[in-house]
Order: structure tokens, then sequence, then C-alpha cells
């Protein structure tokens, strides 16, 4: 049987309404053959774990281009936590967010910071690949 | 033979032809919108212009060579002013407050005869800072500014000296937000505050963006904020300027700048620019106005990008078309038509987070287009852009290139002297053309609004900006250092401003945002609502009534009603719910009779 399409919701939290890269990569993902739920601009950490428990996804994209990342980040983690998705849905996170801050975000949880200048052919890949892994795993933290 | 190898081939024996067998070049070979452009011009390209009825003289209607005269003789362009509100949270993480920071920058010669600011995201938002959406942005993107308050009694009183100089001695005062009420409101406030301060209001200077259209394109629907909305006190604040404010440029008539960093083409940018301009203008003539009385006031707008001749023949067909559809469309009479100034913002999504000493480069090409594209104002991008707002540093690089410009290389000599160029005239008449094309294609879908309603402008962006994305990706366009020669980023060059820790934000809040706090919460505290509410209450039976919103606006921002309240109350008057957003009520004080 062919492996179920990752499925995944795409937002941008808090006022930032820098949206064209979350347009460009949904359509990315959706031709790499994934299924996007595409919740855009103005969401809040609630809505958008509410809307990945409704849609039982396999992971939440986040989409950054102010300071904000880390606080915005960090709830929607805790969120996730509080509901027990935390080890069955990942959470990527781009932007332009400092490298030195990858480790940060990945020590609360993050499973995949992409930074400015990566191709959208390796943000497929990755993202593929760890769901694949979270999947094989049972849903336990990779 | 397929026809892809045949033309294959075909393009192989051109490029022999050029005697450059050995030339191969990475990219598609087209500029940046994609024109086919051949080896060479020659006088039959441009057998068809007349010059005196299609170029003629800088000045001089149809203006392609300039909106004045004497061009650079008279004046120089107006230079990129510091975002003083888009630099504030870097300064003050420095301990440097906006005001002696200003100072500064007039010492420096860098703000000399204009200054800007940014929004904060609740400005451009219209709400207030308490709102759940704001939270950790608060004061990330500029000072935040909610009230007139602030100007007098809070962490915004370097306004009082801005606004007495553009008052008094002609400061060009901007505000950069293009989201129209984002821009009304601080327009607004600023008026509130130069009549609380005893100054005369008719003798403000300055200009805005103003532009809800663009905004609701390409700021998520102006951060949901209903069109009509939008439209109405954009407009409403474009007329009460055009009878009131004679010194005032209330909106720049269509900021396709920010259409164009999201991907679209040359051709989209002017059509897309005259279509918003055609609305407001089509809107202001039903309320009684003539093209004359406000034809050359919104100042026009375009981004510098980094196709070196695309930009530069942009510029010069969108004053021809600018003066075309004033004698066309609105009747004008071309002896009495004044040119508006053009101006360039440099093209943002240029800049590279990769190797940004590259940026200053590019920042040089983008001025030195501009400039010969005859624009009378510029707003360069420093080599920053892709990380954060200019720092000193950046500004002090951005105007040395400007004066490197002007006074070594000695550009500004000879208005246009390009012009008559086979190359430029044929590219100017092929991008004129093309825009025209796409703009009556609009025209004919029933206009911008329209388009806009029914999403077709939205997915035109759209489509640019994947194609943008796909174009790099797949190395048909090239940016240096980021999809192509990568080598160049072995031994990176450390620049200030890339160095300051912009993630110590960490889970809390900066110092900066602290202070915006506290400020925020000592407002509400020393505010009298019941001074503030009849205001209020006014505000919306004149927003119900149809009538002219801005002297209600004004009066309420004087009695101390918030940026949210304002707004808020706007959009209930017109039917809509008090926050866009529906997550917060009116508040329990304020009701209507």
């Amino acid at each position: 049987m062919a492996e179920k399409p990752v499925r995944l919701v795409l937002a941008k939290l808090g006022l930032d309404d820098h949206i064209r890269p979350l347009q460009v990569l949904s359509y990315a993902f959706r031709d790499a053959g994934m299924e996007v739920v595409y919740l855009g601009c103005f969401q809040t950490p609630q809505t958008v774990v509410e809307t990945a428990a409704i849609e039982d996804v396999d992971a939440i994209g986040l989409s950054f281009h102010t300071l904000s990342y880390f606080g915005w980040i960090d709830e929607t983690m805790n969120v996730l936590k509080e509901k027990g998705m935390d080890s069955r849905v990942s959470v990527f996170v781009g932007g332009t967010i400092p490298p030195e801050d990858t480790s940060a975000l990945e020590a609360i949880g993050v499973r995949g910071v992409f930074l400015p200048g990566v191709s959208l052919g390796s943000i497929v890949d990755q993202i593929k690949q760890t769901v694949s892994q979270v999947r094989d795993s049972g849903g336990k933290t990779v | 033979m397929s026809i892809q190898e045949i033309s294959g081939t075909q393009e192989k024996l051109e490029r022999k032809v050029g005697g450059d067998s050995d030339r191969t070049i990475k990219g598609d070979g087209k500029t940046q919108s994609g024109i086919e452009v051949k080896e060479v011009y020659c006088p039959e390209d441009i057998a068809h212009l007349n010059y005196e009825k299609d170029i003629g003289r800088p000045g001089e209607f149809p203006y392609v060579r300039g909106s004045y005269r004497r061009m650079y003789r008279e004046r120089l362009w107006t230079s990129g002013n510091p975002l003083i509100g888009g630099s504030t949270p870097y300064m003050e993480e420095k301990g440097i407050s906006s005001e002696d920071y200003m100072r500064e920058m007039i010492r420096l010669g860098i703000l000399c005869s204009a200054i800007r600011t940014g929004g904060d995201y609740h400005n451009l938002a219209t709400v207030d800072p308490d709102h759940p959406l704001v939270k950790y942005d608060i004061g990330n993107c500029a000072g935040t500014f909610f009230s007139v308050w602030q100007i007098f009694h809070g962490r915004k009183k370097h306004y009082q000296l801005i606004l007495e100089r553009s008052v008094k001695d002609g400061l060009v005062f901007e505000f950069g937000h293009q989201v129209g009420p984002a821009d009304v409101c601080e327009f607004s406030m600023c008026l509130a505050g130069i009549e609380i301060m005893g100054l005369n209001p008719k003798e403000f200077h300055g200009n805005m963006v103003n532009d809800p259209l663009t905004s609701h394109i390409n700021q998520c629907m102006l951060y949901k904020q209903p069109l009509e909305v939008g439209f109405r006190v954009s407009v409403d604040a474009q007329e009460y300027a055009y009878r009131n404010i004679h010194k005032y440029r209330p909106t720049n008539g269509g900021c396709a700048y920010d259409l164009r960093e999201a991907g679209i083409n040359t051709f989209q940018e002017l059509g897309f620019r005259f279509g918003n301009f055609i609305e407001y203008s089509d809107e202001l003539v039903r309320r009684g106005l003539s093209f004359e009385e406000f034809g050359n006031r919104p100042a026009m707008a375009f981004s510098g990008e980094i196709d070196f001749f695309e930009t530069i023949c942009k510029l010069r067909a969108a004053r021809r078309m600018w003066a075309r559809i004033g004698r066309d469309r609105y009747g004008a009479d071309t002896s009495k038509m004044k040119c508006p100034p053009v101006g360039t913002n440099c093209a943002g999504d240029s800049m590279t987070q990769r190797q940004p000493i590259l940026n200053v480069v590019r920042q040089t090409i983008e001025a030195m287009a501009s400039v010969l594209g005859g624009v009378n104002g510029m707003e360069m991008k420093a080599y920053t852009e892709a990380v954060s707002p200019p720092t000193t540093e950046g500004w002090i690089v951005n105007r040395g290139i400007e004066k490197i410009l002007a006074e070594e290389a000695n550009i500004p000599l000879v208005s246009d002297p390009l012009g008559g160029s086979y190359y430029v005239e044929w590219l100017t008449n092929h991008i004129e053309e093309k825009s025209m094309e796409l703009l009556q294609k609009i025209l004919d879908m029933g206009g911008m609004r329209a388009c806009i309603k029914n999403g077709w402008i939205q997915k035109e962006v759209e489509r640019a900006a994947q194609e943008r994305a796909r174009e790099l990706e797949e190395g048909r366009k090239i940016r240096v250092a980021e999809n192509a020669y990568e080598d160049l980023n072995d031994y990176p060059i450390p620049l200030p401003g890339f160095d300051f820790e912009r993630g110590k934000q960490g889970k809390g809040y900066t110092t900066k945002q602290e202070k915006d706090w506290s400020e925020w919460y000592d407002f509400m505290k020393s505010r009298d609502v019941k001074e503030t509410a009849p205001s209020l209450r006014e505000l919306y039976q004149v927003t119900k009534s149809g009538k002219n919103v801005l002297p209600a606006m004004i009066k309420a921002f004087k009695c101390n009603a918030t940026i949210g309240e304002v707004m808020g109350v706007v959009r209930e008057g017109m039917g809509f719910p008090y926050d866009q957003f529906e997550m917060v009520s009116r508040p329990d004080w304020l009701y209507y009779d």
C-alpha cells in the first residue's frame, strides 16, 4: 500500500502579515504530493493546534518575519504538549531567524528550522523524511 | 527535429553571429520581467516615435524625460529618510531614544529634508496594543503609536519637534505604512497634535502612502479590514487634504512597489499602480474635485529594481502614462498640467541575507538606475534589509552612495542623459504599451476594486510570487552568492547590523517592549474616558451619515481616543464588527445613542 501523503497545517501567528513565503510553500507542498491545510495569517497558537487536531495532520508549519517568533513558537509547543499532541505532530519553522537561534528552537521541540536561502526542494525532503520517521516510531519523539 | 531543438539551434547560431560563441550565460538571458531583447537596437526600432509628441523635453508633456524642466540643476532628489519608527527597536535596545537618534541623524545630514516613520503592527492593523494578536509583536516593527497622549506625555515627544519643523520649515513628514487606515490614523493624530500645539494645520508638509487597495492584496486584506472601510477612510483623507491642506500629498496613488516585492513584473507594477490611481481619482471626481486640483498631488512611487535598464525605462514610461491618462481620461489641459514627482524605493527583495556586502553594490546599481530614470525622491534600503530595518551604519553607507553618484560620478549634471538611446526609447515604449494593455484589461473588468473583490488581482500576484520563487530555484534568474557563485560565501564578510542579537527576545519581552507595555498601562490609568466617549459617539454618527470622517476622527484623537477605538467605531458605523478579527469587543464605557 502506498504511504499516506504528508498532511500539514500552514499558518502565521500574530499580526505578521508577510504572507508570500507561506503561499509559495503551500503550492510547493501541494505539488510535492502533500495535503495542505492553509490557515494563513492572524492565527493564535490555540487556533493552529485546534486545526491540527481537527484535521488530523502530521505537521504544523509556521513562518515568521519578525522578532516575535520565539514567544509564539514557545506558546504553540506548550499548547501542543497540553493536548498531548507533541510527539505525534511535528512543528517546522521558517523565516528570517538568526542561525544561532536554531538550536534554542530545537531545544523546545521544533523539528526543523528553515532559514533564508534554503531551497523549496530541501524543505519538502526534510519534512517528508521527519514525518515518515515519526510515523514509523509510532508517534514517539524523534 | 522538434520545435525546441530547432529554436535551440537558432539561438546558438545567433550567439555565434555575436562573435562570442564560447560564452555561456547563467540564467535565461531575458530581462527581469521576461522581455526578450535583441542583440542591438537601431534607428528603425524607434522610427515610429515622434520626438515632439512622444518624447519632448523634461518638464513638458508627455514628461517622459522628467517631471521638472531643469531637473537636478534645480534640486537633487530627496534623499532616503531614516525610518525613525523602524529603527527604534534596534536603537532603544542600545539605550538611545528616538529623539536622540533623530537629532543625531539631523547632525549627520542623513535627515535633511524629510523624515519617515514606519508603523508598528498594531498601527497597521489599527487595533490597540492589548489586542490578543499583538502580544510578542509589540514594538517590534516600530514605536507603538496608539494615542495623541504619547506626543505630550509619553515616548513620542520627538513628534513635537517633527510637527513643528514640518509646519514652520517645510520638513516633509512621511508615513510609510501603506495600509490606508493606518496612514490616515497617523495623519489625524498628527493634525490633532498640531492643533493642540497651537500651530496651523494648513501648513502641514508631508505625504503618506495611504493605498488600501494595494494593502488589501498584499497585507492580507488590509489586516482583515473590510475593503469598503479602507477605501472610504482613505478617500475621505485624500479629499480632506486636497480641500484643506495644500502642501500635503495624501496618497501616492498606488503603491505597486509593495506588490513588486511580492514578485510581479514591470508591466503589472505600472498597470496595477495606475489602476489604483484611476480608482481613487474617479471617486474624487465623483465628489466634485477636478483632475487639475489633485492629479499632480500623489507622488508616484515605484520600485528601484536590480534590472538596470528596465528600471530606467519603467520610470520614463510611468510619467508618460500619467500624462496620457490625465489628458485622455480626465480631459486635463496639457499646457496647464504639472507632472508629479516620481520616487523609487530600492528593491528590498533583491537584498540577500548571505554575503550582505554585495547588497551595497546592488543598492548602488538600483540608485543609479533610479537617478538615470529621473527620480525626484529615493528611499534606499540598507544592506541589512534582509534581516532588519536600516541601522545607522546602513544609512551612512546609503548617504555615501547617493553623494558619490551625485558629486563624484557627476550623473545628475545632464537631465535624462540616456534619452534618445535606441534601446532606452524602444524599451520605454515597450513597457508603456504592455502596461497600458494590462491597465485597459483591468478597466474592462470594472476597475481595480472589482478585480480585487473577485480575487483576480490576488491570483495574479500569487502566480507571480510562485514564478519568482521558481525561477530562482531553477536558476533562470540569478542572485549572486545565493543561487549561483555560492563559493563567494566561503569567506563571510562581517558587517555591522548583522551582529546584534535579534534572538535575545527569548520567551519574554525585550527592554524596549517592557517600556511599550508600561507606556500603554500609564496611558490607560491616566485617561478619563468620560472626556473621550462623546467624541467617539460623534464619530460613529458621522460615519453612519456618510459624511467625511476626518474632522470627527481628528476630534476623537484630540480627546485621547486610541487608534483601535477610532477605527473600531468607524468599522461599526459602516456596519462591520468593532474588531475585524472578532477577538475583542467594544469597551463597556462606549455606547451609542
